[in-house]
C-alpha cells in the first residue's frame, strides 16, 4: 500500500510561482513588443501572408477552443487570487479561516497556467497553419516549449495533489481515449477502404482537445467540482 | 456509495477542512465523499476507519448481498 502524498507544501511554491509569472510576463511582453514594432515600421514579418478569410473550419474551432481555455484560465486565476471569489465558487466550504483557500489556491493557479498554455498552443498552431510565409521554425519550437511546460505542470499536479484530482484526470483521459479511439478507427477504416477521408493535423488536435475539454467538464461535474 | 462520514465527522465537531487535514487529502475530496460523488480509494477508506476507530463497513454501506449458491 502506498502512502498518500501530502498536498503541495508551501516551501518553494512561491519561488516557482514567481519564476513562472516572470517568465510568462516577459514572454508576453516580448511577443507584443515584436508585434508592435513589426506593425509600426510596417515590416509585416509576423503577419506576412496571413489571411484570416482563408482559415479552415478546424482553425476557427481551434480559436474558439483557445478562447474557451483562456476564459477558463482567467476564471481559475481569479479563484486562485482572491479568497472572496473562491468562497463564492465554493459556498459549501464550512471553515472560513482561509485554510481551505490557502490549500487550494496553488491548484487553481497551476490549472490556470495549463489552460493558458493550451490556448497559446492552439493559437500558435492555427497561425502557423495559415501563415505559410511566416516564421514556421520559430512557431514549431515555441509549440514544443509550451507543450513541454504544459506536460511538466500536469505531471506536477498529478504528483502533488490528492486522489480525487488523480481520479478526475484518470476519468478524463479514459473518456477522451474511448471517444478518440472510436473516431480514429472509423477514420482508419474509411481511409483503408478507399473512401478518401483525410484530416489535417490541426483537425485531429482540435478534435482531441474538444473531446478532452468536454470530458473534463463532465467528470468535474460528476465529482461535484463544478 | 452511501456513507456515514458526515455523521462521524460532525459527532467529533470537526469541519471538512479539519478532517481533510487529519487524513492528508483535500477538503474537496471529503466533500465529494460525503455527497456520494466519489468513492475513496481503499487506503483512504482504511485511514478513515482507523481515524474514527470503527470498521470500514460501518462507514460505507454497501447493499450488495452475496449469492448463497442455492439458486
Amino acid at each position: 500500500m502506498t502512502t498518500e502524498p501530502q498536498l503541495m507544501p508551501d516551501t518553494k511554491k512561491s519561488k516557482m510561482k514567481k519564476t513562472i509569472l516572470t517568465m510568462t510576463a516577459w514572454g508576453a511582453f516580448g511577443f507584443f513588443s515584436v508585434l508592435a514594432v513589426d506593425r509600426l515600421i510596417g515590416l509585416d514579418v509576423i503577419l506576412e501572408n496571413m489571411s484570416f478569410e482563408n482559415m479552415s473550419a478546424a482553425g476557427i474551432v481551434a480559436f474558439a477552443l483557445a478562447f474557451l481555455s483562456g476564459i477558463a484560465g482567467v476564471c481559475s486565476l481569479a479563484v486562485a487570487a482572491n479568497r472572496k471569489v473562491f468562497m463564492a465558487v465554493h459556498p459549501e466550504v464550512e471553515d472560513d479561516d482561509g485554510a481551505d483557500f490557502e490549500q487550494m489556491r496553488s491548484l487553481f493557479f497551476w490549472s490556470a497556467i495549463c489552460m493558458f498554455l493550451y490556448a497559446a498552443i492552439l493559437v500558435l498552431m492555427t497561425l502557423a497553419s495559415i501563415n505559410d510565409g511566416g516564421p514556421q521554425l520559430m512557431s514549431f519550437w515555441s509549440i514544443c516549449a509550451l507543450m513541454l511546460a504544459q506536460t511538466a505542470i500536469s505531471a506536477m499536479l498529478w504528483t502533488k495533489y490528492d486522489e480525487l484530482y488523480r481520479d478526475v484526470m484518470k476519468d478524463t483521459c479514459a473518456a477522451t481515449f474511448v471517444i478518440v479511439e472510436f473516431g480514429l478507427f472509423i477514420w482508419a477504416a474509411a481511409a483503408i477502404c478507399g473512401l478518401e477521408v483525410t484530416f489535417d493535423p490541426l483537425t485531429v488536435i482540435v478534435a482531441i482537445m474538444g473531446v478532452n475539454l468536454a470530458s473534463q467538464f463532465w467528470v468535474c461535474l460528476r465529482r461535484g467540482l463544478v | 456509495m452511501e456513507n456515514k462520514l458526515k455523521d462521524l465527522r460532525t459527532a467529533r465537531g470537526w469541519s471538512q477542512g479539519e478532517l481533510a487535514y487529519r487524513l492528508g487529502v483535500s477538503r474537496q475530496t471529503i466533500n465529494a465523499v460525503e455527497t456520494d460523488k466519489y468513492d475513496p480509494s481503499l487506503p483512504l477508506a482504511l485511514r478513515m476507519a482507523k481515524l474514527f476507530g470503527v470498521a470500514v463497513d460501518s462507514i460505507f454501506i454497501d447493499h450488495w448481498v452475496p449469492l448463497t449458491g442455492e439458486e
